[in-house]
């Protein structure tokens, strides 16, 4: 029983501490960061987003991202000094999914 | 009768090709901060099923063509205003839309990360569902292991020899849950004991779990449940997927996965899968491998044909080899027996083939009518020790269904069904009244049925399904089964959920309890086995909560009862010198009450929660009504998840406790003891790349002693069936996965 409690109270408090740093870290960089929503008419299946959400991430300053496919749209969290909104505009059209509007928060 | 079988799915086929295309239009507009309201011109409209955007003109003026499903969903949206969602029959031509003018998009609502296990609001039966992403939570080698998070469903090994494993269902054993393979009935008969591991998980796209009787759509061999299996689909935009698993036992597995969209009309997914466990490991030092040394090839072809009238057509097949080798570690394959040295050789082949055919029958496809044809193949070779089992399995389905909705309120489906099985199987064992004798165990039936099922929804505050069932069997006669499941929304975050029904399903006294061969008993068959017989019903209240970062949060409680009128019970204590089976003489019951709970308290860190405990019982010759054995108690699982941002890393762990079971007398009695397991998962995802490494059982719990007179295979105590744990200790593995997107 204590070696149960153990490898428990072991695998939250790696889980707490790595989410707390990484949070922490996170909110460091959130900083420099800059958000968008794009609307995107074209996404319209759940593979779609899963298709956004696997590519996305790897595009240059991409630094969280949300897909909606109820509203439609991606909101983007960048770095404005390595990438900016046509640069990731263009990105979706590559993958088939081509930004309509661009709203900037 | 073949011939008539042809050649109404081929009209059937040809009548799909032949039914008008339909265009859904309407007019959007816009409420303004004053309150007029006016068109909308320009604004961007979806339909959210199909693939078609359009705009609306300078008069908010739209048209969509929107062939296919009877309802669509249409989706008004415009920057800097609300969105509005209408869900109409396919060809109305007056859908009025409003938009409202709004500040800004709120960020909070645009997020939409996929968990893994979730309670589905919607569906009239509580339905949990693990989803792609909840698959890839474990290394989910095959369908058995992907139960891991779930305390609904509890997976443990049939035997200590064959490696098979079964699920529980509400406490009780996974064959009087219906398994269903997208809605065709699945691994039923010879084909079961092994069923499970013949579903890569990694062919799999989502898995539905429902408590209680269900539909009547699928037949009437829900008891406890059903398990839907969505595979991957023909229309993922991935014409490669690749998953290369190795684990510390050596175990090596890989799974191919290609969706090929050929033309707009045509779409296929072939999914393959080969895996071999090539060492005999014996962990508990008790001279049996601890699991068989095995190899399985794996392989499917699905294809999906969509006309421009809506009309669909999936058609597939699926090709299995499985050989296994277990028993003593000296023993190899090819090997003969000899009485100091019990091996145990089992080969399965299987093939199966199906068609589905819908086709709308008016044009705003408010009426349709589907037929599901499915045949399977399967054979089985076994010998374990001196006992052999062979078995070839012909099985076929044909549901034909007519589905009306009337309106948006009320919709009914009226159907016939046939089911045929073959199962030409001989067992060759110590029989009762012989030393060693043969006997054939197959039989014929035939069984074809009309049912109703009459579906009243009230938006998301009321829905009530219900259905009867009027089946005759070639073996049991009249079979008649009706069921009723209802969801009652309180407020939207107060939801009541009641079901209750009567199912059957005629036992296979070998294939359902394949491990009692790998004993030294002597076998007591039952000469006359009646159709299992019994009523399920429950309740469910789930409480959705308001906190934690999404709206998510609930709190959800269950009860199911299961009463059987006719039951097949395997009596082991009975006589120690033999397995009984008989047909029940008296009550036999299972209650099950469960709790979840499920929780993201801040973002990307998801907690679930949940117990379930069991009270099984059924009355045994000479004991009463007593503690059915080597069925757990209880068992609750925790599962936290973690992940960075995009999912770049995700850190999964799971941690269970698995209550006692009653144990046999001559097993000395008393209880088992209670045991954890943990398992754990490290991701890391690059592009088109994920790779992970984790493990299982890390606590290395494993059940003492799992095989009763390992020592002497041949004497009558040898019994490989008495099992409440885990054969196999701590396991690690590592893996990958790779995906090409179109």
């Amino acid at each position: 029983m204590k070696r149960i409690k153990t490898i428990i109270l072991a695998v939250a408090a790696l889980i707490l501490v790595s989410s707390v740093t990484v949070d922490a870290q996170n909110k460091k960089n959130q900083k420099n960061e800059v958000q968008i929503t794009l609307s995107i008419p074209d996404l319209d299946c759940p593979n779609c987003v899963k298709k956004i959400e696997a590519k996305m991430p790897y595009e240059k300053g991409v630094r969280d991202l949300k897909v909606s496919l109820e509203d439609r749209t991606i909101w983007i969290s960048f770095e404005e000094a390595k990438t900016n909104k046509d640069e990731l505009a263009k990105a979706l059209e590559k993958l088939g999914f081509p930004a309509k509007e661009i709203e900037k928060k | 009768m073949i011939k008539k079988i042809i050649l109404i799915i081929a009209v059937l086929i040809v009548s799909a090709g032949i039914t008008n295309a339909q265009t859904t239009k309407g007019v959007v507009k816009v409420r303004k901060a004053g309150g007029e309201i006016e068109p909308l011109a320009y604004a961007s409209v979806y339909w959210l099923e199909g693939k078609v955007s359009a705009e609306t003109n300078d008069r908010g003026e739209f048209s969509i063509k929107t062939n296919g499903t009877k309802t669509v969903s249409i989706v008004a949206a415009f920057v800097g205003h609300s969105k509005d969602t209408v869900r109409v029959a396919s060809g109305t031509s007056n859908v009025e839309m409003i938009l409202r003018e709004e500040a800004e998009l709120e960020a909070a609502r645009l997020i939409e990360r996929q968990e893994g296990n979730y309670l589905s609001k919607m569906t009239p039966i509580k339905t949990e569902v693990i989803t792609a992403a909840g698959l890839c939570k474990m290394a989910c080698c095959n369908l058995a292991e992907s139960f891991e998070n779930s305390a609904s469903v509890t997976v443990g090994y049939s035997d200590a020899i064959t490696g098979a494993r079964q699920i529980r269902l509400l406490g009780l054993s996974g064959i009087y849950t219906q398994m269903l393979d997208e809605n065709r009935p699945a691994m039923r008969g010879v084909a079961a004991p092994f069923g499970l591991s013949y579903v890569p998980g990694q062919w799999l796209e989502s898995i539905q779990i429902a408590k209680g009787p269900s539909s009547v759509v699928n037949g009437l061999e829900a008891i406890t449940g059903q398990i839907n299996l969505e595979h991957r689909k023909p229309t993922a935009e991935q014409p490669l997927f690749v998953n290369l698993f190795l684990g510390s036992t050596l175990r090596t597995e890989a799974n191919i996965a290609s969706s090929l969209q050929l033309s707009p009309k045509w779409s296929t997914v072939i999914l393959g899968h080969f895996s071999t466990d090539p060492m005999g490991h014996d962990g508990n030092h008790d001279g049996f491998k601890d699991e068989p040394v095995s190899m399985q090839f794996n392989l499917s072809n699905r294809w999906l044909y969509v006309a421009d009238n809506g009309a669909q057509v999936r058609f597939g097949f699926r090709a299995l080899s499985d050989d296994r080798v277990a028993g003593m570690n000296e023993f190899k394959k090819g090997m003969d027996i000899t009485n100091t040295l019990w091996g145990s050789e089992i080969k399965n082949s299987g093939l199966n083939g199906y068609l589905k055919v819908g086709i709308p029958l008016n044009e705003d496809n408010s009426k349709n009518i589907a037929t599901v044809a499915d045949y399977t193949w399967h054979r089985m070779n076994s010998f374990f020790g001196i006992n052999r089992f062979d078995a070839i399995q012909n099985s076929a389905f044909l549901n034909i269904m007519y589905q009306n909705q009337i309106n948006e309120n009320h919709k009914y489906i009226l159907g016939l069904s046939g089911q045929y099985d073959n199962f030409d199987e001989v067992v060759s064992a110590p029989l009762f009244g012989m030393w060693y004798g043969t006997r054939n165990t197959g039989r014929e039936e035939r069984s074809a049925g009309a049912y109703g099922e009459y579906t009243y929804t009230n938006g998301e505050k009321v829905s009530l399904v219900a259905g009867i069932r009027l089946d005759k069997n070639n073996i049991h006669g009249w079979l008649f089964a009706p069921r009723l499941n209802l969801k009652y929304s309180f407020t939207d975050k107060l939801i009541f959920r009641a079901s209750g029904g009567r199912g059957f399903r005629s036992p296979n006294q070998i294939s359902d309890n394949l491990g009692i061969l790998s004993t030294g008993r002597e076998i007591v068959l039952e000469d006359n086995p009646d159709i299992e017989d019994a009523w399920t019903y429950g309740a469910n209240f789930t409480f959705y909560l308001p906190f934690g970062f999404n709206e998510n949060t609930y709190l959800s409680f269950d009860y199911f009862r299961t009463d059987f009128n006719k039951q097949l019970l395997v009596d082991q204590e009975r006589d120690v010198r033999r397995v009984w089976l008989y047909n029940l003489d008296g009550r036999s019951f299972t209650n099950t009450y469960q709790a979840d709970f499920s929780t993201e308290p801040f973002e990307r860190f998801t907690v679930l929660a949940t117990f379930r405990y069991t009270d099984s019982r059924a009355t045994y010759e000479g004991q009463g009504l007593v503690e059915r054995p080597l069925t757990s108690r209880y068992k609750g699982v925790l599962n936290l998840q973690y992940a960075t941002r995009m999912n770049k890393w995700t850190f999964d762990f799971t941690a269970q406790i698995n209550g006692p079971s009653r144990l046999p007398h001559f097993m000395e009695g008393g209880l088992s003891p209670v045991y954890p397991m943990f398992f754990a998962q490290v991701t890391k995802k690059f592009r088109d790349l994920d790779v992970y490494i984790g493990g299982e059982n890390l606590g290395n719990y494993r059940q003492p002693h799992p095989i009763m007179g390992a020592e002497n295979p041949y004497s009558p105590e040898f019994n490989s069936t008495l099992i409440w744990g885990p054969l196999m200790g701590r396991k690690v593995y590592a893996g990958i996965r790779f995906t090409i997107w179109k």
